[in-house]
C-alpha cells in the first residue's frame, strides 16, 4: 500500500491534479467558474473581459420561425401591394426553400397598433400580452441569417455554424463562466410543442467537455434522464449503496492515489443531492396562485407557460442558460397556416413569455437575466401556395427578435427593413453579431472565448461577429 | 496561472540538454504563437513574412531587415520584441515574449538563423536507442526512450503491475472486454516465462480485437446509422462497420487498409470488400430537409471528406485553408481545393430524395450473399411458373366461366355488389385538408406533410359485411395528375385499421383482416405489406409511371353483423420511412356483403368492365382471364407464394445494401478555388494535387489526371513524413490515454511538440519497416516494461509527473462509453458475442426519439429483444441527432464529424446513468444471479468475492469486502421487511424471469450489491 493520506484535503488534491479535478468535475461549484478556464492542454478560456451586465440567459426559442410581418414589423405598403408579384429587384439571385422569384406579396391579415413609450408596433395577435412588456423589451427588426433551412439555421443560431458538431451557446457560457448552482446543471433545456429541428445538436456541448451539455428537463416521466432510482430502490437504500460505494472508492484511492477517484466520489454525492433538488425545482405546484395566473400555467401538462415559470425558477437557482423551445411555427400554409395557426401559437406562448419578463422584473431578476425571444429565421413577405383562408409564408432570412433585461435597452427598437419588409435597411444584425452581443452582456469578449479542438481555436462566433453597441443600455 | 507556468515549464524542459537551438522544436513554436498570425503564410503585414528565410532575411516595407543571420543585435526582430515602447513592441497584441523565448531567438539568430522545416514535415529517421542506467528494466526497444527521460529527471519507473491488473488492462486494451475469471486464474497459474506473451497472442487473435479497435476507427470515420440534420433518416452502411472489424481482425497492413478506404472502387475489378471499404467517405452527413439546396450540402460533404482525410492520416488542420491560406502551416487555399478536386468527381449524393435527379445514379450496392439472392430469384421464377400452370387447369376454366357470368351482371349495374359509403367525418393527423366530393370520394389539399394518416368515419346499414374496398382515384390537381400530391404521384399505404361499432355497442372494436388483394401492386410493395405487422412497409402502385385508378379489397376474417346505425372508422397510414409525402390524394371507401369469393373482386378496372359489357375486341377474354387470375381465391396460394418471396427478396436486398463511393468512367467535374470558402463564389480552376509543404510529390498516375488512388498512395508512401507518426501516436494515445504528441489530431506548427520525439520516430519507422503491421505495433507496445508498470503513485510522484507525461507509471483512466457497457454486460453474463450485423437497440428511455421534430425511419426506438439486447456498445444504433443518452453521458461522439480524441468527463449525470439506467440495472440483475448461483457453503462473503472479481478481476480487499457485506446485510433487512419493494425491484430488472427462483428479498439485496459493484471507480476504469 502506498503512503498517501487516507482522505486528502482539497488542498492536496489541488496540488496533485487540480487541472484534472476541475475540468472533469461535474456540476460546477461557484469556484469552478475558474475551472472552465482551465481547459485541457493549457488552452484556456479567457477571463471575462468586460464588466458583465447579465448573469443568466433565458432563450425563448420559437422554432420553425414566426412571421415577423404579422407580429412586429408593420408594413402598410405590403398590404397595399397585396397580391402583386414581388419586385424582381428584391429576389434576383436569392435562394428560397420553396417559393420562386415570381411569388406574390401577402399583406398581413392582422391589425397593427402602437404600444408603450417607444410606440412599438405590434399586431393584435401578440399585443394582448406583449403590449404589457413593451416598455421592457428591445425589439430588433433587422436580424438576418444566410441559412434558409431549419436545421442549418437553428444550428447557426445556437452554435455559430450551420453544420452539426459545435458547442451550443449555453455550453459556451458554462464553459466560460461556470455554473452558479451546486445541484443543478448550468445549461437546461425545456421543450413544449414539437421538438427542435436539429435534435440535441441545438443544445450540445460539441467538442467542449460534456459537462457543459444542455440537460433536457422533461415535463413527463423523470425530469432529468436517469434521475429516479429504479423501482424498489428508495432513497434510504440508495444512501446505503452510495455509502458502500464511497468506502470502496476510498479504498481504491488509498491503493492507487489517483485523484480522479476523489472526483468520482464527489460526483456520486452530487448526483444524490440532485435527486432531491431537481424534483423540488420541477414542482411548480407550490407556486402561489397569483403566479399561476400570471403565467397561465397548466400544471402537469407539457405547456410553454409552465416552462417559462420553470425558467424563472432555474435562474433563481443559478442556472446559467435556459433554452425554452416551442414549436411548431413553420407556417407555410395549408394545415399550418397564418390565419388559424398564428393566433393559436400566440395563444400558446405570448402569455407565458410576457409573464416571465414581468415576473423577473418584479423580483429584481430582470437586470441580471437576459431574456431573448427569437427563432432561426423569419418568414417571407410573399405568400406560399394559394391565397385564401389557408395562406402561409416561406422561410425568410431577415426577421425580428426581442430581448429584455440583462443590460439591453428597454422600450427601444433597433433596425429597420425596407417598405416590404424584405431586407434590413438600417442596423442589420447578423446572427454572429447577436451572439457576440449576448456574450458581451455576460462580460465575455466573443473573440477571446475560444477552445482549441483538433488544432483550431474555435469560438461561438466562428470568425465573425461584432457587438451591437446600439442594443446596450 | 501557476498551472500554466508549470505546463510551459514541462514543455520547454523537454529539450533541456539540446546543445544547438533547434529551429523546428524551439524557435518555430515561438514564431508561430506570436508572429505568424500577422507575418505568416496567410497575412504579411508590412510586407514581412517570418515563416520562410527569404521573407525574414529580405527587406520588408519598413526597410529594416527582421533577421540578420549571425547578428541578433542588427536584427529588427530582436529590437521589436524587446522594445519598451508599447507602440513598437511586438507582438502588438498580447503579452510580451518571455525572457527565455527572447533568449532562444537571440541564440538562434546568432548561430546563423538556420531555418528547417517543421519537425513533423521532415521524414522521420530511425534513431538509435538512448543510453540508460537501469539496463535490466527494458523489455522492448521502446522502453529505452522512456527510461532515458525518466533517468534524466531523476525518476524511476513504477514497479510492474500485479498479474490480475495486467491481464485486465491488456484484455480491455486489446479486445475491449474484461477477462473472465477463468482467464485470470489460468494466467495466475501459468508459471512459464512467456505467460504474458501468450495472453497477448490470444487476445490479438481474438475476433473481439477487431471490435475494440473498430470502435476507435469509427470515431475517425464518423460512422453513424443515420443521415444527420433535420430528417436524420436511416442510412444503410453498417456493412462498412463490419468491414472495418473484419479487416482489423485479419490484420490487413495499415497502408492497404487506408488505400482501400480512400480509393477501393478505383482498382481494376473492385471486390465487394474494396467497395465496402469506400464507405469511409460515405459517412458524411446528408441534408434531406425539404427545400434544401443540394449543391450546398454536397459541397459541405466534400469539404468534410477533405478535412477528415487530412485529420486522420496527416494530423493536419486542413480545414483552416478552406476560406484563406492557413494562418500557421504553409498550406495555401489553392492547395486545399487541389485536394477537394480529388473528391469532386465522385458520383455521390449529397441528398437522396424522390425528386432528386441524382437518384438515378444510385450508389447503393448489394453486398449480401449473392447465392442466396440467386436462390430467391430462382424460387420467385418457379413460383411464377407454378402460378401459370395452375391457372391453366380445368377447374379454373370452370370457375372463370361462372365468375364471368356473375360479373357481367355486376358490370351492368355498375357496382359489383359494393355499397359506396358516405363519409360522416374525415380527418388527417398531420394537417392535410380533406373534403368530400360529390361521388363520395375524399380529396386532399392544403398542407402537404411528409407523413400522414387519414381517419374516416361512416355509417352503413349493410348486414353481414365481408370486406372493405379502398379506391385510389387520380385527380387533375395532383403531381403528374396521378394518385398522390407528393412529387412522384405515387402513394404507399403502410397500414390500415378498421373499427366497427354496432348500434348497441359502447365502444368500437377492431375488425380482424384475413387478407387483402389489389388490382395492381408495385414490385416489392404487395398489398399484403399494408396489413402485415411491420408499420413501415406498404402497398404501392407505381403511381409515378402508371397513372390509373387503383383499388384494394380488405377481407374481414369473419363477417361483421352490421345493420342500421353501425358505424365504421377506417384509418389509413402513410408512414413510409423511405419516401415522403406518399399519402393517397383521393380515395373512396365501399363495403360489401358478398361472400362468393370471385364476386369479391374489387370491381374490375375499366378495360375489364368494357370487356364484360362486350364493348371490346376478341382479345378481351385475355384481359378478363388475367384479371380473374389476380383475384380468384383458387389461385390465392400461388399468389401468396409469389408475394412472400418478393417480400423476402426485397427485404434481403435492402438489408445487405450499403453506401459506397464511385467515380464514373470519364466523368470529371472541374474544381475552382472558393473565395472565402463560399461554393457560390468561384475563383481560379485548380487541378487535383497535394500540398507542397510535406515535401513529397504525388506518385505518377497511369491514367493522366491523378485520382484518389494516387492521393491514397501518397498518404501511405514510406516517405510521407506524417502518416506513420500520426498513426502510431494515435494508437499510443488510445492505450496510454495520452499521445506522445498530446494533440494527436494536430501535428502542425500549432500542435504540441512530442514529449519523446525519438520514441515517436522510432515507432514510426518501425511501423513502416514492419510493413504497417497494425497488430505487430500494438504487440510491441503492450509488451514493453513501460506498459506493464503499475498505475499506483504517491503524492510525490504525482507532483513530479502530474499528467504522466513522462510515462512514469501505468496509465489509468475511465473507460469509454462503449467499453463501459461491455464491462457491465460481461459481468452480468448476458453479453452477446456475435460479431457484426445491423445495429442494435438496447433499452433507451421513451421520448428521446419521440421528442425530435422528425424521426423518420423509426417513430420510436425499436427496443431489441433477446440476444440483440445485449450486444456490445459498438453496435448501439447511432442516430446522429439523438445519440443514445448513455453514450452521450459518457462522452461518445455523435459522429457528425471526425473526432480524434473524446473528452473524458466525470459528471453527476454519468453517475446517475450508471446507477439507474435500465441496461445498467439489467446488468446488475444478471450479476446478482451469477453471485447467487454459487454453491451455498461460502455464504455471502464468497458471493461478494465472486461478484467483485466479475467486475474488476481482482478479489476485494478486506475493508471492501466488509463494506459490501454490511451493505448486503442492511439492504436484505430492508427488503425482508418490505417485500413489495423487493418485488418491484426484481420485476423491473428482469426481462425474462431468472431460471432459478430465489427469495425475492435476497435477490433484491444482491441486485443492490451488484449495482454498487458495477459503479465502483475500479469497474469504470482501466488501470
Amino acid at each position: 500500500m502506498l503512503n498517501v493520506n487516507a482522505t486528502p484535503s482539497l488542498e492536496s488534491l489541488r496540488a496533485i491534479g487540480r487541472r484534472e479535478f476541475f475540468t472533469r468535475a461535474g456540476l460546477n461549484l461557484g469556484a469552478i467558474a475558474a475551472a472552465g478556464m482551465l481547459a485541457r492542454d493549457g488552452h484556456s478560456a479567457q477571463h471575462p473581459s468586460t464588466a458583465p451586465r447579465a448573469r443568466n440567459v433565458i432563450f425563448l426559442n420559437m422554432n420553425g420561425a414566426p412571421p415577423q410581418l404579422d407580429m412586429f414589423d408593420y408594413k402598410p405598403k405590403l398590404n397595399e401591394l397585396h397580391g402583386q408579384v414581388v419586385p424582381p429587384s428584391l429576389t434576383r439571385g436569392e435562394r428560397f426553400a420553396f417559393v420562386k422569384g415570381d411569388a406574390r406579396l401577402l399583406g398581413t391579415p392582422f391589425k397593427f397598433d402602437r404600444f408603450g413609450e417607444a410606440g412599438m408596433w405590434m399586431s393584435d395577435v401578440v399585443s394582448r400580452d406583449f403590449s404589457r412588456i413593451a416598455d421592457d423589451i428591445c425589439l430588433v427588426k433587422s436580424v438576418y441569417t444566410e441559412q434558409f433551412n431549419h436545421s442549418a439555421a437553428a444550428l447557426l443560431l445556437f452554435t455559430g455554424a450551420p453544420r452539426a458538431g459545435r458547442p451550443s451557446m449555453g455550453a459556451w457560457l458554462n464553459y466560460g463562466l461556470g455554473s452558479e448552482s451546486e445541484e443543478l446543471p448550468g445549461f437546461v433545456v425545456l421543450t413544449s410543442g414539437r421538438g427542435t429541428r436539429c435534435g440535441v445538436d441545438c443544445y450540445s456541448s460539441g467538442f467542449l467537455p460534456s459537462v457543459h451539455q444542455g440537460v433536457l428537463l422533461r415535463s413527463a416521466g423523470e425530469p432529468v434522464l436517469f434521475l429516479n432510482n429504479p423501482p424498489g430502490i428508495d432513497r434510504n437504500t440508495r444512501r446505503e449503496s452510495l455509502k458502500a460505494l464511497r468506502a470502496l472508492n476510498q479504498s481504491e484511492f488509498r491503493a492507487l492515489g489517483d485523484p480522479e477517484i476523489q472526483t468520482r466520489i464527489a460526483q456520486y454525492e452530487l448526483a444524490f443531492r440532485m435527486q432531491s433538488a431537481v424534483p423540488e425545482l420541477a414542482d411548480i405546484t407550490r407556486e402561489p396562485q397569483s403566479v399561476h395566473e400570471l403565467y397561465g400555467t397548466q400544471p402537469g401538462a407539457r405547456h410553454f407557460s409552465n416552462n417559462c415559470l420553470l425558467a424563472r425558477r432555474l435562474v433563481e437557482r443559478g442556472v446559467r442558460f435556459v433554452q425554452v423551445n416551442h414549436g411548431e411555427w413553420d407556417l407555410h400554409g395549408g394545415g399550418l397556416n397564418l390565419k388559424e395557426g398564428l393566433p393559436r401559437l400566440c395563444e400558446e406562448t405570448t402569455r407565458g413569455a410576457s409573464a416571465l419578463v414581468r415576473d423577473l422584473k418584479q423580483r429584481g431578476l430582470l437586470d441580471s437575466t437576459l431574456v431573448i425571444w427569437g427563432a432561426e429565421f423569419g418568414r417571407t413577405p410573399m405568400l406560399q401556395g394559394e391565397d385564401g383562408p389557408k395562406v402561409g409564408r416561406d422561410h425568410h432570412k431577415t426577421f425580428t427578435i426581442w430581448m429584455a433585461g440583462g443590460g439591453v435597452k428597454a422600450a427601444f427598437e433597433l433596425g429597420e427593413t425596407d417598405e416590404l419588409g424584405y431586407r434590413a435597411t438600417r442596423d442589420a444584425v447578423h446572427i454572429h453579431d447577436l451572439q457576440a452581443t449576448v456574450l458581451r452582456l455576460l462580460g465575455i469578449d466573443h473573440e477571446k472565448l475560444t477552445y482549441r479542438f483538433q488544432g483550431r481555436d474555435y469560438r461561438l462566433t466562428d470568425v465573425h461577429g461584432e457587438v451591437v453597441d446600439g442594443l446596450l443600455a | 496561472m501557476v498551472l500554466r507556468c508549470l505546463l510551459i515549464g514541462l514543455v520547454s524542459s523537454s529539450f533541456v540538454g539540446a546543445e544547438e537551438t533547434d529551429y523546428a522544436r524551439e524557435v518555430l513554436p515561438i514564431l508561430s504563437n506570436h508572429c505568424f498570425k500577422c507575418h505568416g503564410p496567410d497575412v504579411q503585414k508590412s510586407g514581412l513574412r517570418l515563416d520562410r528565410p527569404d521573407g525574414a532575411f529580405g527587406r520588408p516595407d519598413s526597410g529594416r531587415i527582421a533577421i540578420v543571420a549571425g547578428n541578433s543585435q542588427a536584427s529588427e526582430l530582436l529590437r521589436r520584441v524587446t522594445s519598451e515602447d508599447s507602440h513598437e513592441r511586438m507582438p502588438l497584441e498580447g503579452a510580451p515574449l518571455e525572457d527565455s523565448a527572447v533568449d532562444t531567438l537571440r541564440r538562434w539568430i546568432d548561430a546563423g538563423a538556420t531555418y528547417t522545416d517543421h519537425w513533423a514535415d521532415i521524414r522521420p529517421s530511425r534513431p538509435g536507442l538512448l543510453s540508460i542506467q537501469q539496463q535490466e528494466w527494458p523489455l522492448h526497444g521502446l522502453d529505452h526512450f522512456v527510461l532515458s527521460r525518466l533517468e534524466d529527471r531523476g525518476l524511476s519507473p513504477a514497479p510492474e503491475a500485479d498479474r490480475v491488473t495486467l491481464i485486465r488492462r491488456v484484455s480491455l486494451d486489446l479486445t475491449g472486454l474484461p477477462p473472465s475469471i477463468e482467464e485470470v486464474d489460468v494466467f495466475l497459474a501459468d508459471e512459464r516465462p512467456d505467460a504474458y506473451a501468450r495472453v497477448v497472442d490470444r487476445l490479438l487473435a481474438s475476433p473481439h480485437f477487431g471490435e475494440r479497435w473498430a470502435r476507435w476507427w469509427l470515431d475517425l470515420a464518423r460512422y453513424g446509422d443515420t443521415n444527420g440534420y433535420e430528417d436524420d433518416q436511416p442510412r444503410p452502411i453498417w456493412l462498412y462497420r463490419d468491414w472495418v472489424i473484419a479487416t482489423l481482425n485479419r490484420n490487413e497492413p495499415f497502408d492497404r487498409f487506408s488505400v482501400r478506404q480512400i480509393a477501393g472502387d478505383l482498382v481494376e475489378t473492385p471486390s465487394q470488400d474494396d467497395l465496402l471499404a469506400t464507405g469511409f467517405h460515405r459517412n458524411s452527413l446528408i441534408n434531406t430537409e425539404n427545400g434544401s439546396a443540394l449543391d450546398e450540402w454536397k459541397d459541405y460533404a466534400n469539404k468534410d471528406r477533405v478535412n477528415t482525410l487530412f485529420t486522420v492520416w496527416m494530423g493536419a488542420t486542413f480545414e483552416c485553408a478552406q476560406c484563406h491560406n492557413h494562418k500557421f502551416d504553409p498550406i495555401t487555399q489553392e492547395e486545399y481545393y487541389g485536394v477537394y478536386a480529388f473528391f469532386n468527381s465522385t458520383t455521390d449524393l449529397a441528398g437522396k430524395r424522390n425528386d432528386d435527379v441524382w437518384l438515378t445514379d444510385t450508389m447503393d450496392v448489394f453486398f449480401g450473399d449473392k447465392e442466396r439472392l440467386d436462390r430467391l430469384e430462382t424460387s420467385l421464377n418457379a413460383m411464377h411458373a407454378k402460378f401459370e400452370a395452375r391457372a391453366r387447369a380445368a377447374d379454373l376454366d370452370q370457375a372463370f366461366d361462372s365468375w364471368r357470368e356473375l360479373s357481367r351482371a355486376g358490370a351492368r349495374n355498375g357496382n359489383f355488389g359494393w355499397e359506396v359509403e358516405t363519409p360522416l367525418h374525415a380527418s388527417a393527423r398531420d394537417g392535410t385538408t380533406l373534403e368530400t366530393l360529390d361521388d363520395q370520394s375524399i380529396l386532399s389539399s392544403g398542407h402537404l406533410p411528409d407523413r400522414e394518416a387519414y381517419t374516416v368515419r361512416f355509417r352503413s346499414a349493410l348486414e353481414s359485411v365481408t370486406a372493405l374496398r379502398l379506391e385510389a382515384i387520380i385527380h387533375e390537381s395532383f403531381t403528374k395528375k396521378s394518385l398522390s400530391r407528393g412529387n412522384t404521384g405515387n402513394f404507399i399505404l403502410t397500414d390500415i385499421n378498421i373499427e366497427v361499432r354496432h348500434k348497441e355497442d359502447s365502444s368500437s372494436r377492431e375488425i380482424k383482416l384475413s387478407g387483402a388483394m389489389a388490382d395492381y401492386s408495385q414490385k416489392l410493395h404487395a398489398i399484403a405489406l399494408a396489413i402485415d405487422e411491420n408499420p413501415e412497409t406498404g402497398w404501392s402502385v407505381d403511381g409515378d409511371t402508371k397513372i390509373e385508378d387503383r383499388h384494394a379489397v380488405f377481407l374481414f376474417s369473419e363477417p361483421v353483423p352490421g345493420g342500421a346505425g353501425t358505424e365504421y372508422t377506417v384509418r389509413l397510414d402513410f408512414d413510409s420511412p423511405e419516401k415522403k409525402r406518399t399519402a393517397i390524394g383521393r380515395f373512396r371507401l365501399s363495403l360489401t356483403r358478398h361472400d362468393g369469393a370471385p364476386n369479391l373482386t374489387a370491381g374490375p378496372p375499366p378495360e375489364v368492365i368494357d370487356s364484360l359489357l362486350g364493348n371490346q375486341s376478341e382479345s378481351s377474354a385475355d384481359v378478363e382471364r388475367r384479371y380473374f387470375n389476380s383475384q380468384t381465391p383458387l389461385l390465392a396460394k400461388e399468389r401468396k407464394g409469389i408475394e412472400d418471396t418478393e417480400s423476402e427478396l426485397g427485404g434481403f436486398r435492402k438489408k445487405f445494401t450499403s453506401m459506397v463511393m464511385i467515380t464514373h468512367e470519364g466523368e470529371y467535374r472541374p474544381t475552382h478555388v472558393q473565395n472565402r470558402g463560399d461554393f457560390l463564389d468561384l475563383g481560379t480552376e485548380v487541378q487535383p494535387d497535394v500540398p507542397a509543404c510535406f515535401g513529397l510529390p504525388l506518385p505518377d498516375s497511369p491514367g493522366g489526371r491523378p485520382t484518389r488512388t494516387e492521393l491514397a498512395e501518397w498518404l501511405v508512401h514510406p516517405d510521407n513524413p506524417r502518416t506513420a507518426r500520426v498513426t502510431v501516436n494515435r494508437i499510443w494515445d488510445v492505450i496510454f490515454g495520452r499521445g506522445i504528441v498530446t494533440t494527436s489530431e494536430d501535428f502542425g506548427v500549432q500542435g504540441a511538440l512530442p514529449s519523446h520525439p525519438k520514441l515517436l520516430d522510432w515507432l514510426a519507422t518501425e511501423f513502416v519497416k514492419q510493413k504497417w503491421d497494425f497488430k505487430g505495433l500494438i504487440r510491441a507496445i503492450v509488451s514493453s516494461a513501460l506498459y506493464r508498470q503499475s498505475s499506483a503513485a504517491n503524492v510525490e510522484k504525482r507532483r513530479l509527473d502530474p499528467d504522466n507525461a513522462l510515462f512514469s507509471r501505468g496509465a489509468r483512466y475511465r473507460v469509454e462509453a462503449e467499453m463501459l457497457r461491455d464491462i457491465q454486460l460481461a459481468a452480468s453474463g448476458a453479453l452477446t458475442h456475435r460479431i457484426g450485423g445491423s445495429s442494435a437497440f438496447p433499452p433507451q428511455p421513451v421520448a428521446i426519439w419521440e421528442a425530435l421534430f422528425v424521426a423518420n425511419g423509426y417513430k420510436s426506438w425499436p427496443e431489441s429483444k433477446d440476444s440483440d439486447r445485449y450486444r456490445r456498445g459498438l453496435y448501439t444504433y447511432v442516430k446522429r441527432t439523438a445519440l443514445h443518452p448513455v453514450m452521450r453521458n459518457f462522452d461518445a461522439t455523435n459522429r457528425t464529424s471526425c473526432v480524434v480524441r473524446r473528452s473524458r468527463s466525470n459528471t453527476p449525470l454519468a453517475a446517475l446513468t450508471a446507477l439507474n439506467e435500465k441496461s445498467s440495472m439489467e446488468a446488475a440483475g444478471g450479476l446478482a444471479c451469477r453471485m447467487l448461483d454459487l454453491p451455498d457453503q461460502g455464504g455471502p462473503p464468497a458471493r461478494i468475492v465472486h461478484g467483485f472479481r466479475l467486475c474488476v478481476s481482482r478479489s476485494p480487499r478486506d475493508g471492501e469486502r466488509e463494506a459490501l457485506l454490511k451493505l448486503y446485510a442492511r439492504v436484505l433487512e430492508t427488503y425482508t421487511m418490505d417485500s413489495q419493494a423487493a418485488t418491484r425491484l426484481v420485476e423491473s430488472v428482469f426481462q425474462v424471469k431468472p431460471k432459478r427462483s430465489w427469495n425475492n428479498a435476497e435477490l433484491a439485496a444482491w441486485i443492490v450489491v451488484a449495482n454498487t459493484l458495477l459503479n465502483m471507480d475500479a469497474t469504470l476504469s482501466r488501470g
